[in-house]
């Protein structure tokens, strides 16, 4: 089974994405996180196939809290949710390692759908062969 | 017959002879008479001639008996000259017994010669005797004339010009110069009479050659010849004495200079015959006189500096004493108006002796001490006024310096309800002649008042950047939270409704049901712009990505929008600090500098080019914003009439300074401007921020 863990610390938009993508993936088990020390925490129980990461949790940054979670678990797709998509945003996803890069109001449900069916598409591809 | 005959005729003859002889012896006779006449004449005369003389004549036998005495023999014994004869003469003149030793009549008679000899009487009179022998036809020594000549005045004569002749050739021997003659009739001859010829002028009499006026003339100098030779020919011509100088060349070749003194000599022909004169070396006494004229003239220039210099003494002193009087007389004015003063003025004024006992206060602070004036004179000034002056009091009668204190506080031990004064006071040391304090002089001013409102001024103040410090604190806080509320509110329900647009029109499209969804989707950029103009309201307030990404990835961003924004002006970024390094709590104020000071660069500068520097050195963090622009007056820039660029400058000096910075800026008309923050980072780093 496909898990995600969504770390964001906004009830309503945390919960709208897990809608969001339930709606349209309903056999994933999608997990939550409203900060840092619980995206940990989880990530360590539910070891995730793929994070959603919001760039900001209250005074933490989810970068550092990427970097953490890459440490030790390379292979853990991770996609960063930000607000700006700025040039320097992109360049601190890179040097974080972030594999797939949203903007919060700007990227469209198609291209986070769209993004997460060719992850799952690879991962079957995998599975399969 | 012819006998007779013969003898008749021999008769005849003979009486004719005897005739003749007769008449011969008449006339012989008479010869004689006239003879003897003659002869008595002459005898007479001679007697007469002989009376006249003054020297002693005496007509002598052989054994010494008187025959005859002239009147001066008879005068020089006072006797008449019959009582003379037939006396000898050496008991009449000796008075002796029998004649001199001496006698030069003893030596006649011996040897028939005339002899002389000197004799001294008794009365010290020296007489010339001499003695001549009287003969007979045979020249046998019948008689002796003897004479004698007083010649005491002659022999003293002869003995002064011989003693006179002595000194003379001892003088002219020792004399210290050329003692000569020159015969002008024998072409100048020249006779000398010493030898200082040779030592003077190192020339022998053979060496030296004839000349107009005598043979040392050639040696003379060219140029002092002709005079000396016109001096002698002028002193010759008019007989007179000349006295002429000149210098002269020794064999050797030396300059020596010489003085003459000559007379001329003048012949019973009215022509002169000689020249006698003396040459004497004065060349000691002309460098005598040169090293005197020369320290003359040194003594003259000395004299007339001291003069000046005397003069000058004068006149100061005259000054001076103008001056003095003008002192006293103001002294004494000022003394009047010091009296005046001190009785009078507001200012408490007191005297201490160097122990600090009062010797005098003024009214001013007899009134501040709310004592009366005679109760402090005999005290002393701790014992009413403890404190912790004294020290102050000590260090100035060691040091002599006048200590000035400022809004020093005191409590009057007497009036402890009026609570702490404060007093600007001053002390000075009065120094005696020997330069020793005598006593201090102690000035007061009550500031309490002024020093009053300055602590309420300073306490105002402090509250006053304290509620500053609070406003530009509780600013960032009001921004923060409204950009967070922006954020996770407004911007996050946005981005849900888009979802949630996006999620109907999806499931619209996989139900295939024939609809209407144009109006639907064109409210999703609406909602994106939405978005966006959140995110700019939010970036004003607060930029996301300072929280987001750091203050170096935010100084990226800001000054690429900036450049954007801006396109005239470069930025030249140069960083040279790690993001870890920056204190959080700093990153804030650095990113309020950063856009204060590139506002300002945007509104004032004209600078095309910004050099931004960003770095961490061992003790502190530096950030640098240097323009190169038109540049500005700081002064004028931060005073009241230019609030808009200086309440930006004063903000971002309140900014540093409450952040526990140093802010600089310097600024130069046409050069630019570079403002300058640090931090100094300790262990602890820096806990405030903005």
């Amino acid at each position: 089974m496909f898990r995600i863990l969504i770390v964001e610390d906004n009830n309503f938009f945390r919960e709208l994405l897990k809608d969001t993508l339930l709606s349209q993936f309903p056999s994933l088990d999608i997990f939550e996180a409203a900060d840092g020390k619980e995206a940990i925490q989880k990530v360590n129980t539910l070891l995730p196939d793929l994070i959603f990461m919001d760039i900001r949790l209250g005074e933490e940054s989810g970068l550092k809290i990427i970097q953490k979670i890459k440490a030790k678990y390379p292979n853990i797709i991770i996609a960063i949710l930000t607000g700006y998509d700025l040039p320097e945003y992109r360049e601190a996803a890179r040097q974080y390692e972030v594999d797939h890069f949203l903007t919060k109001g700007i990227s469209t449900q198609e291209d986070i759908i769209g993004w997460l069916e060719s992850i799952l598409s690879a991962r079957n591809l995998r599975m399969g062969s | 017959m012819e006998q007779d005959t013969g003898t008749k005729e021999q008769l005849l003859v003979e009486i004719e002879d005897l005739r003749t002889r007769l008449k011969e012896a008449e006339e012989t006779l008479c010869v004689l008479q006239r003879t003897e006449e003659i002869l008595k004449k002459f005898e007479r005369g001679k007697a007469t001639i002989l009376d006249a003389t003054p020297e002693i004549i005496t007509h002598l036998t052989a054994d010494m008996k008187i025959i005859w005495a002239n009147r001066a023999a008879s005068e020089s014994v006072d006797l008449a000259p019959e009582q003379l004869m037939g006396r000898y003469c050496y008991e009449i003149w000796g008075p002796l017994s029998e004649p001199c030793p001496n006698c030069p009549a003893l030596e006649t008679v011996k040897t028939g010669e005339a002899g002389e000899v000197e004799i001294s009487s008794p009365d010290r009179r020296i007489w010339l005797h001499r003695s001549y022998p009287v003969t007979d036809a045979s020249g046998n020594i019948v008689n002796i004339v003897a004479t004698a000549l007083d010649i005491t005045e002659r022999k003293r004569t002869e003995e002064a010009l011989r003693r006179s002749e002595n000194a003379y050739r001892t003088l002219s021997e020792n004399l210290p110069g050329i003692v000569y003659r020159v015969f002008i009739r024998e072409k100048n001859r020249m006779q000398f009479f010493n030898k200082m010829l040779q030592p003077m002028t190192g020339y022998l009499v053979e060496e030296l050659s004839a000349g107009e006026v005598c043979s040392v003339e050639p040696l003379i100098l060219s140029e002092d010849r002709a005079a000396v030779v016109a001096t002698v020919k002028c002193a010759i011509l008019d007989n007179q004495p000349f006295e002429v100088e000149y210098r002269l060349r020794d064999k050797k070749g030396d300059i020596r200079h010489f003085l003459e003194r000559g007379k001329p000599i003048y012949g019973e022909d009215g022509k002169p015959l000689y020249i006698d004169g003396v040459i004497l070396d004065i060349s000691k006494r002309k460098l005598a006189e040169e090293a005197l004229r020369r320290s003359l003239d040194e003594l003259e220039i000395r004299v007339q500096e001291r003069t000046a210099e005397l003069s000058k003494a004068n006149k100061e002193l005259k000054a001076e004493i103008v001056e003095r009087l003008r002192a006293e007389k103001t002294l004494a004015e000022q003394s009047r108006i010091l009296e005046a003063f001190f009785t009078s003025t507001i200012t408490p004024l007191v005297f201490l002796d160097r122990d600090f006992n009062f010797v005098r206060v003024n009214e001013a602070y007899a009134r501040a001490c709310q004592r009366d004036i005679s109760e402090f004179p005999g005290h002393n000034h701790f014992e009413f006024y403890p404190s912790d002056a004294r020290a102050i009091f000590e260090q100035v009668i060691t040091t002599k310096v006048p200590y000035q204190a400022v809004a020093h506080p005191f409590v009057f031990p007497d009036h402890p309800e009026w609570g702490t004064t404060y007093w600007d006071w001053t002390l000075t040391s009065l120094l005696d002649s020997k330069g020793e304090v005598e006593s201090l002089v102690f000035s007061l001013e009550d500031v309490t008042e002024r020093k009053r409102d300055e602590i309420a001024l300073q306490e105002s103040e402090n509250q006053l950047h304290h509620l500053s410090s609070q406003l530009l604190v509780a600013q960032e806080k009001e921004r923060k939270r409204i950009a967070r509320e922006l954020h996770d509110g407004l911007q996050q329900f946005l981005t849900g409704i888009k979802f949630k647009v996006e999620g109907f029109l999806q499931e619209i499209r996989k139900s295939g049901i024939k609809t209407e969804t144009k109006p639907l989707e064109t409210v999703i950029p609406v909602i994106q712009e939405s978005v966006r103009e959140i995110q700019r309201i939010q970036t004003n307030l607060r930029p996301a990505i300072l929280d987001d990404l750091g203050i170096l990835r935010a100084i990226s961003w800001f000054c690429r929008e900036y450049e954007a924004t801006h396109p005239g002006i470069h930025i030249e970024r140069k960083i040279d600090i790690q993001e870890d390094e920056v204190p959080e709590p700093l990153k804030m104020v650095i990113y309020r500098l950063l856009q204060e000071g590139l506002t300002n660069v945007s509104k004032h500068s004209r600078a095309d080019l910004v050099i931004l520097s960003f770095r961490k050195t061992d003790s502190q963090i530096e950030l640098g914003i240097q323009d190169n622009g038109q540049g500005f007056d700081v002064q004028e820039a931060l005073s009241v009439e230019r609030p808009s660029r200086g309440l930006g400058l004063l903000n971002m000096r309140e900014r540093v300074e409450f952040s526990g910075g140093s802010y600089s800026i310097e600024s130069i008309k046409g050069e630019g401007t570079t403002i300058r923050v640090s931090w100094k980072v300790c262990a602890g780093e820096i806990a405030r921020g903005l």
